[in-house]
């Protein structure tokens, strides 16, 4: 763990709910109807201090897409994934984009599901189910 | 004649460990030797910096252990004439110190002033630091504390880092929002060079004319001060994503770069190519930092997340004859 290098946002921030790094901002959000086995999740067009976990194929509501988990900086904790590769026409926009879990962030919509067990980091693997 | 020249280069060339200090009780965050290449400096996120005396040997021992800090110490500038040492807490305060006794008599910086980052000017009497808050900018102090000069503006971007060229000639600044702002200390005139990607640290040549940055898309871009360069020089090969690796000039004739690295190595680049020309082993984790002794050119230290600082030097048994 050396010195972390942060990229500090302004504006309305998303931040990781378990140690306040700056993960996103509200006008990145691209839709705020995804979902996980969690619950609800944002679909962002850019997100900042995450690393990026091995690629994998995964089944999702809409298809089989190629992710990658992404988790924050600071915590080590996982905060969601990335698109890697839709494999659906109709999926391609997601491409290069970031789910991230709500319960996972504080942010500027003042989410309070405190309902999700925030030490269950047992994630088995992601699925989206966005709008129809 | 290339090969013969490179040959030649590398018996200079640090390539083995011939020192390890292990002074700090934590990860060791930067290294650095003074101008006349007798001291190191280190400091580390055990809150402290150490000052180590080079001796005639080549060897290093533990001369000061500077106490005081709340938090991690993040960077120090000697002043030029090595007298001064400035110790910048990782988003706390700065602190200069006396060398020869190892002492500090003020404090700069509060919660209204949080330091990112500092640099001293040729004549060691003033010095420049960078602020982590938008609204402070850039400002001057001499050693007693009194503000001389600032660059405020209007909502400067957060200060990543900062140098002053030795010749006194330009202020270099890095900001979060990815831009080199070059401002030249008699007329004000400014240059802005733009990056594409995160600048993590800034270090400038001792002749002034060129300076390098840490990129976290795993690149150093090397630029001239002037600003006449459409694009920079790149180095590649080592490893940065997350943290804040810094790198510098040195070896024989000022014609090499050194970098850490994320994955324990110490990397070293000839000027004129891109990929490295020695990767160097021993560290077991994130190598922060790294010097090149200015006045010993076969003398490197790197800092590191192991708690040690290793001192490299050329190894012996590549010698032919």
């Amino acid at each position: 763990m050396g010195r972390l290098f942060v990229t500090h946002l302004e504006g309305q921030i998303y931040t990781c709910k378990h140690c306040r790094t700056h993960l996103a901002l509200y006008e990145d959000i691209v839709s705020k109807a995804f979902h996980s086995r969690h619950g609800r999740a944002y679909l962002f067009s850019k997100v900042v201090n995450v690393t990026t976990g091995e690629n994998e194929d995964r089944q999702m509501a809409t298809g089989m897409h190629t992710v990658a988990d992404i988790f924050c900086v600071g915590c080590g904790s996982i905060v969601g994934w990335k698109y890697e590769t839709a494999h659906e026409k109709s999926q391609k926009y997601k491409e290069g984009k970031s789910v991230i879990e709500r319960y996972k962030v504080s942010g500027p919509d003042g989410n309070n599901n405190n309902n999700y067990w925030v030490g269950n980091e047992a994630h088995v693997g992601g699925s989206d189910a966005d709008d129809a | 004649m290339r090969n013969e020249d490179h040959h030649c280069s590398r018996d200079q060339i640090p390539t083995s460990t011939t020192q390890i200090l292990t002074g700090h009780k934590n990860e060791v965050w930067f290294v650095q030797f003074s101008n006349n290449g007798e001291y190191l400096v280190s400091s580390s996120n055990d809150c402290t910096a150490i000052i180590w005396k080079v001796l005639e040997d080549g060897k290093l021992t533990l001369k000061h252990t500077l106490c005081g800090h709340q938090h991690a110490v993040s960077f120090v500038a000697w002043s030029p004439d090595d007298t001064k040492l400035l110790t910048c807490g990782n988003t706390e305060v700065l602190k200069p110190w006396d060398v020869e006794t190892g002492t500090c008599k003020h404090t700069f910086g509060n919660q209204g002033f949080v330091v990112s980052s500092c640099a001293w000017f040729p004549n060691s009497k003033q010095f420049g630091c960078g602020s982590s808050d938008p609204e402070k900018g850039v400002c001057m102090w001499d050693c007693d504390g009194n503000v001389i000069k600032s660059w405020i503006g209007m909502r400067m971007p957060k200060v990543v880092d900062l140098a002053v060229t030795p010749d006194g000639e330009y202020l270099i600044s890095i900001f979060m929002d990815k831009e080199i702002r070059i401002l030249h200390m008699g007329t004000s005139a400014e240059q802005v060079i733009s990056e594409e990607h995160p600048i993590t640290s800034l270090s400038v040549s001792g002749d002034s004319k060129f300076f390098i940055v840490n990129l976290n898309s795993q690149e150093i871009h090397m630029w001239d001060v002037a600003g006449k360069w459409d694009k920079p020089l790149r180095f590649m090969g080592h490893k940065q994503h997350k943290y804040v690796i810094r790198s510098c000039f040195g070896g024989l004739n000022n014609t090499f770069i050194a970098s850490g690295c994320e994955n324990s190595q110490v990397y070293i680049w000839n000027c004129r190519n891109s990929r490295p020309i020695e990767v160097l082993s021993g560290h077991s984790i994130t190598v922060n930092c790294v010097s090149w002794n200015p006045k010993i050119p076969q003398m490197l230290a790197s800092a590191s997340d192991d708690y040690t600082i290793r001192v490299w030097g050329p190894s012996l048994q590549k010698k032919e004859g």
